[in-house]
């Protein structure tokens, strides 16, 4: 059993690793390289159950493992007629960074923490039960989407939300259902994985590596990080698929001459945002602005990009209307008593303010939380939009500054229209919300990608 | 201004953010080992509630009660057995989760009284509680012995959870094994 859930894991990292070089154009190298790979391979797998569900091809292990298998051997045929090198030839001379081993050292700290709390309970409340775990045993269960069955749950959780993780899990309770609940666990942890990889590259610059060390333990000892990663929510993920986002329209935005390649990745990471959380449709949408814009003012980059825009909105539609033309139930869908727009906007000074006392050290409970990661990140930010010189730091920080101020938003549209207790929203919400909000600042870090001298 | 003045100035404001990441990175790492001491406590309860030392009723946590008991109730009842379970409003647990594939019913009692506790005690909880109070109204969820009567000629097993179903023999249920805070019930046909 434990075998087979391995197999699990492993194929959707050899799904990224396959399908991540067919639409970025290059092998997946580097930190970069491995935290795509953990992010679109899952996405991958998602799209391609979602495929199967809607075709109405069963789920089973062999159904869904065996093409990316049967892919990978028809690769390493192809590489060896090649005649392909099977490794890079060490560079001479070449030594192991020690600031970059303290690096390692400090990222393992919160991944071990993250890993022991979740292989020491299996997944039984929360968002990680009702949102995921549920429907990702109904799928498993009736061996597809199961149309009558999740319209029918005697207490349905979040159906809506998009189904990434559910459908991978769904994979691990093919393996055994009765122990499913145990072999899901490690999934978000992978999560963190790819999140501290990604914000590795984001931030590690070869030619400052004591800075870039330091920038870097700064960013992974958010504690939040490790919660995150221990409980099954969706957000982390969410997290790490935004600086993948990130750092492909960034090169897309960078070079004019990028070809396919640059394209294809935006379009992948948006799917990916689009089928991890309800706000990647928000996201999604963005990166398909961004596309259909970049298509319209590049020649060269025009086809791809008017080929990617219906695809990813056909990856990222299918599953919202799909359940709309099921007629899941919405459970949470925001009522009450202050349920208007003018309701809200009266509500969001509080909210502002409850977004701003969510990024203290510690709550009421004495929990820690983000810690010192805000003030400071804010600050980092302010210098960077006061040098004149740094002119991307100006969209960065207003990209922030805009996103901050749709959390507070949601977190007022929330607290006046769900009827939940403002300080339980900041709690709980709040502080998921800011996960999306952190690869802004990760960019912002003064040894982050952008400012790097050429 | 002299340029020395100005150098110096500039220099000043150049160091601002290593200070500032400084300052901030120093902070991290006391919140940080703070942090690791409370996932430290949470592993070890974890492991505490859920590890394979514990026996199969667990009263210390409802949840890891529920996945041990309900498990086990679940692999004694055939595949396709019609499954009605009777439990207390809190916590919330996904029991349908542990039956799955089998035909599920649930009924949940969820005196009226709680909202009186709740507006004395918690009145943030208030408004959620109704309407999940609501919720389970409108689906015919909420226990009561008339609405239990009329659900369980479709059912083959009753399953009770932290839950005393009065007078079993009166509904006609036959006691089939008791795991912990689960109680399995065999439907008698007349």
């Amino acid at each position: 059993m434990i075998a087979a859930a391995l197999l699990v894991y492993v194929t959707q990292c050899v799904a990224g690793w396959l399908v991540w070089p067919a639409v970025a154009g290059a092998r997946p190298a580097g930190a970069a390289g491995l935290g795509a790979v953990l992010l679109v391979g899952p996405a991958a797998v998602a799209v391609q159950m979602l495929a199967y569900g809607l075709l109405g091809v069963p789920f089973a292990l062999v159904a869904v493992l065996a093409p990316w298998w049967a892919w990978l051997a028809v690769h390493v045929a192809r590489q060896r007629r090649a005649g392909a090198p099977r490794r890079t030839a060490p560079v001479p001379g070449r030594r192991r960074e020690p600031w970059a081993l303290v690096a390692i050292a400090v990222a393992l700290a919160p991944l071990g923490l993250a890993a022991a709390a979740s292989v020491t309970a299996p997944v039984c409340d929360t968002d990680a039960m009702h949102n995921f775990a549920m429907p990702a045993r109904v799928f498993a269960s009736h061996a597809g989407l199961a149309a009558d069955r999740l319209a029918g749950l005697a207490d349905p959780g979040n159906l809506h939300s998009p189904p990434l993780l559910a459908l991978n899990e769904c994979l691990l309770f093919l393996v055994d259902e009765d122990s499913g609940a145990w072999l899901v666990t490690p999934f978000p942890v992978l999560a963190l994985l790819a999140f501290v990889l990604l914000a590795a590259a984001a931030v590690w610059d070869p030619r400052r590596p004591r800075a870039s060390c330091a920038v870097f333990a700064f960013v992974v000892l958010v504690p939040e990080l490790v919660v995150a990663g221990a409980r099954g929510y969706a957000d982390l993920r969410f997290a790490a698929t935004l600086l993948l986002l990130a750092a492909s329209a960034g090169r897309l935005l960078r070079d004019r001459t990028a070809g396919r390649g640059a394209v294809a990745a935006v379009a992948a990471a948006a799917i990916a945002a689009g089928l991890t959380k309800a706000e990647g449709y928000a996201v999604a949408a963005a990166a398909a602005l961004l596309l259909a814009w970049r298509g319209c003012a590049v020649r060269e980059q025009r086809t791809a990009c008017f080929v990617a825009v219906p695809l990813v909105a056909a990856a990222v539609a299918a599953w919202p209307c799909w359940a709309a033309a099921a007629e899941l139930p919405v459970e949470y869908s925001v009522r009450g008593g202050a349920d208007t727009l003018a309701a809200a906007l009266v509500a969001l000074p509080e909210a502002l303010e409850g977004v701003l006392a969510a990024t203290a050290a510690a709550d009421a409970q004495g929990t820690p939380h983000w810690g010192w990661y805000w003030p400071v990140a804010l600050g980092l930010g302010l210098w960077r939009a006061a040098v004149p010189a740094d002119r991307a730091a100006h969209w960065l920080v207003a990209a922030l500054g805009l996103h901050v101020m749709c959390l507070a938003f949601a977190t007022a549209c929330v607290a006046a229209g769900t009827g939940f207790p403002l300080d339980w929203v900041q709690q709980v919400t709040v502080q998921r919300l800011l996960l999306h909000a952190l690869p802004w600042t990760v960019l912002l870090m003064p040894t982050a990608a952008p400012w790097r001298r050429a | 201004m002299s340029e020395r003045t100005v150098a110096r100035r500039r220099a000043t404001w150049r160091l601002f953010p290593a200070v500032l990441l400084a300052t901030g990175l120093a902070a991290q790492v006391w919140v940080a080992v703070r942090a690791a001491a409370r996932q430290v406590e949470r592993v070890e309860f974890q492991r505490a509630v859920f590890g394979p030392q514990q026996p199969p009723a667990d009263p210390a946590n409802v949840l890891a009660a529920a996945a041990r008991n309900l498990t086990a109730v679940a692999a004694r009842l055939p595949p396709r057995a019609r499954v009605l379970v009777v439990s207390p409003v809190l916590p919330r647990i996904q029991y349908e989760f542990y039956f799955l594939p089998r035909p599920f019913a649930m009924l949940v009692d969820f005196p009226p009284d709680i909202l009186d506790l709740l507006a004395r005690d918690r009145p943030e909880l208030v408004w959620q509680a109704r309407h999940r109070r609501q919720l389970l109204a409108d689906r015919g969820q909420l226990w009561s012995p008339d609405r239990f009567a009329q659900v369980l000629p479709q059912a083959d097993h009753v399953v009770t959870f932290r839950f005393d179903l009065p007078e079993p023999e009166r509904w006609g249920l036959e006691p089939a094994a008791r795991i912990g805070q689960a109680v399995l019930y065999g439907v008698r046909r007349r």
